[in-house]
């Protein structure tokens, strides 16, 4: 309550309103059914971002994910290669969309726990967050969007898109952070990133969260893609993932995180129809 | 018969230049007066020019003193783009001595200028009037820039207190001016950010009383911080780009790079620790036959710039002493690379769980 009540508090709940529908996103009417529309098909592309999405589609038919990591080689590079294995492999040839959520997680290589060398980013009311004077190291925001766009390749997703020429397009963000460090500590494997180090600060993880974020939908907006992203009651007022959305790890939601953005997409599918 | 000129040494007489003959064995240093070791931490700073300095200092062996360096997380061909690394720090070129004076003070808090922002070209961003071109895509605002700005002063303090060697290269006479408190921009405003205002800005040519006594101003300033710097000052070969003045730019040329020659050798004449050497007459003698222009005659080659760095090392190296060149830069670099693949696995670990909870 104390951060709500901070300018950095305020600022994240403006954040928070700004980006509860995501630009781009076509507003869709209460569906007052929760069943998928079974007249649409919708093929999901991604990588470990997709497996809530595949927990949640488990006996519909009209919904297929191909999580490119479990089902596709990851040896297989470039994105001629990977388009074929996925021609290869999918079973809905002619899907009424496709929703890609290609990577997502350099937000978390970048910024789960501390980094050896702190840093902060730019921002157009902080100056940088965490705010100057914190010690870290300044990245201006356009460097670190140009950052993630390069982690990013871009011709990845158009190429997957234009694959599928009568499907409608969409883009999956990834799930948001998680607020409690605790979840952290108790990922598989040990403790994430080097135990001195610690958790990197709060706002820290959800500007690079935002920052990953304003690249994907703009990525999206260049692919005629329609860009989703997780809002209330997903997120919390901060935009952390809220505890019962997210799985037994740090980055990624669960299988109820997964009903609830699949179902959102398919309502959007059928409205957009 | 007896004369003055008897007895002189052969570089003081024309038709004794081995450059005559092969251009590459061409070399006008006559004396310096200090030596520089590859420990030596070496600033760099000063026009278009300049750049090629300091890349050679970089890829040289000399300690280039970064201490601004792009967060090791940026990775090289992205840093660079944004220019980190150009210079040893984020100042961009500073073209006139009241340039370089006016960052001094600025850096130390002497000097805040009226105009803190331009809007950039495209409207969606804000550029610094005083390095417009250092950031691509711009700040998204006031505040980002200054946050950033006040991180730059830090480096740039940093490295005029911790320098042993400050390499200066005079670029340009002219200048854009804020006629209300006379800060000198690069370039000028409409050019690439900024609005063009004939009541606020206006055109100057700094003479070379002007320009000595900046340049002075700025070195007096430095040795005062830093008792013990050597200075090395040049005059870039480049001509100028474009000049304001009503006259053909050659003619320009001509006439700035003569103020800024000037201002140098005034410098080297009442500035202890401080010595000038002659890029701009390396390239520009006609001992080169005009060799080191690129085709536009105006770019410097590659092999101009080689002739230049070479005599350089010859004259400056100290190549007695052992070369332990220390980059804390590369340092950084490792240890982010290895949490990096230390954080990459560690995410990939998540994935395979996630995929296995899936089955």
């Amino acid at each position: 309550m104390k951060f709500r009540s901070s300018p950095l508090g305020r600022r994240i709940g403006l954040w928070r309103k700004i980006y509860a529908r995501p630009a781009g996103e076509t507003p869709v009417k209460k569906n007052k059914k929760t069943a998928v529309p079974a007249n649409h098909s919708v093929l999901f592309i991604g990588h470990s971002h997709v497996s809530c999405i595949a927990q949640a589609a488990q006996g519909k038919d009209n919904i297929e994910v191909i999580n490119l990591r479990k089902d596709i080689s990851e040896k297989i590079s470039g994105a001629s290669e990977t388009v074929a294995a996925v021609l290869d492999k999918v079973t809905l040839k002619k899907p009424d969309a496709v929703c890609l959520c290609i990577r997502g997680n350099a937000h978390s290589i970048w910024g789960l726990a501390e980094h050896p060398f702190p840093f902060s980013i730019g921002d157009a009311h902080y100056g940088s967050v965490p705010q100057n004077g914190s010690g870290r190291q300044i990245i201006p925001y356009e460097l670190m969007k140009e950052r993630f766009e390069v982690a990013y390749p871009a011709h990845f997703n158009i190429s997957l898109y234009e694959a599928f020429p009568f499907a409608k397009r969409y883009c999956l963000d990834a799930s948001p952070p998680v607020a409690d460090w605790s979840k952290v500590e108790v990922t598989p494997g040990g403790y994430f990133g080097d135990p001195n180090l610690g958790p990197a600060p709060d706002d820290l993880r959800l500007k690079l969260y935002q920052v990953q974020r304003d690249v994907l939908r703009e990525r999206a907006t260049l692919d005629k893609a329609v860009f989703v992203s997780a809002r209330t009651p997903l997120i919390d007022e901060r935009g952390f993932l809220t505890d019962e959305y997210h799985d037994t790890d740090p980055t990624h939601g669960n299988e109820k995180y997964g009903r609830a953005m699949l179902k959102r997409i398919c309502d959007m599918v059928g409205e957009q129809s | 018969m007896k004369h003055p000129y008897i007895g002189l040494p052969d570089r003081q007489f024309w038709k004794k230049e081995p450059g005559i003959q092969e251009p590459s064995k061409l070399d006008p240093v006559s004396h310096v007066p200090f030596k520089i070791s590859q420990t030596d931490r070496i600033v760099t700073a000063g026009s278009c020019f300049a750049q090629h300095v300091a890349g050679f200092m970089s890829a040289s062996g000399f300690n280039h003193h970064i201490t601004e360096p792009a967060h090791p997380m940026i990775g090289g061909a992205l840093a660079k783009k944004h220019n980190y690394g150009m210079f040893s720090a984020r100042y961009g070129n500073i073209y006139t001595a009241r340039q370089l004076k006016q960052l001094l003070d600025r850096a130390y808090g002497r000097f805040t200028p009226l105009q803190q922002v331009w809007e950039s070209s495209h409207g969606d961003r804000v550029v610094d009037p005083f390095r417009p071109q250092i950031q691509p895509r711009g700040f998204l605002s006031e505040a980002e820039l200054l946050a950033e700005q006040a991180q730059h002063f830090r480096c740039v303090r940093d490295a005029i207190e911790q320098m042993d060697v400050f390499v200066f290269t005079l670029g340009l006479t002219e200048a854009w001016v804020d006629d209300r408190d006379g800060a000198v921009f690069p370039i000028a405003p409409g050019v690439v950010g900024g609005r063009f205002d004939a009541d606020l800005v206006s055109f100057r040519n700094f003479d070379e009383t002007e320009t000595y006594d900046d340049l002075k101003s700025a070195l007096k300033f430095i040795q005062t911080l830093n008792p013990d710097v050597k200075i090395i000052l040049t005059v870039s070969p480049v001509p100028l780009n474009a000049t304001y003045e009503d006259q053909h730019v050659l003619v320009s040329t001509t006439w700035s790079k003569s103020v800024l020659r000037i201002a140098a050798q005034k410098a080297v004449q009442q500035i202890s620790e401080c010595c000038y050497f002659p890029s701009y007459e390396i390239i520009t003698s006609p001992y080169v036959r005009g060799r080191y222009f690129a085709d536009d005659c105006r770019e410097v080659t590659e092999e101009g710039v080689e002739h230049v760095m070479q005599l350089f090392m010859s004259h400056f190296a100290n190549l007695q002493d052992t070369p332990q060149k220390t980059d804390d830069h590369d340092t950084r670099r490792h240890i982010t690379l290895q949490h990096e693949q230390k954080m990459q696995e560690r995410v990939d670990i998540l994935c395979d769980e996630a995929a296995i909870d899936n089955q």
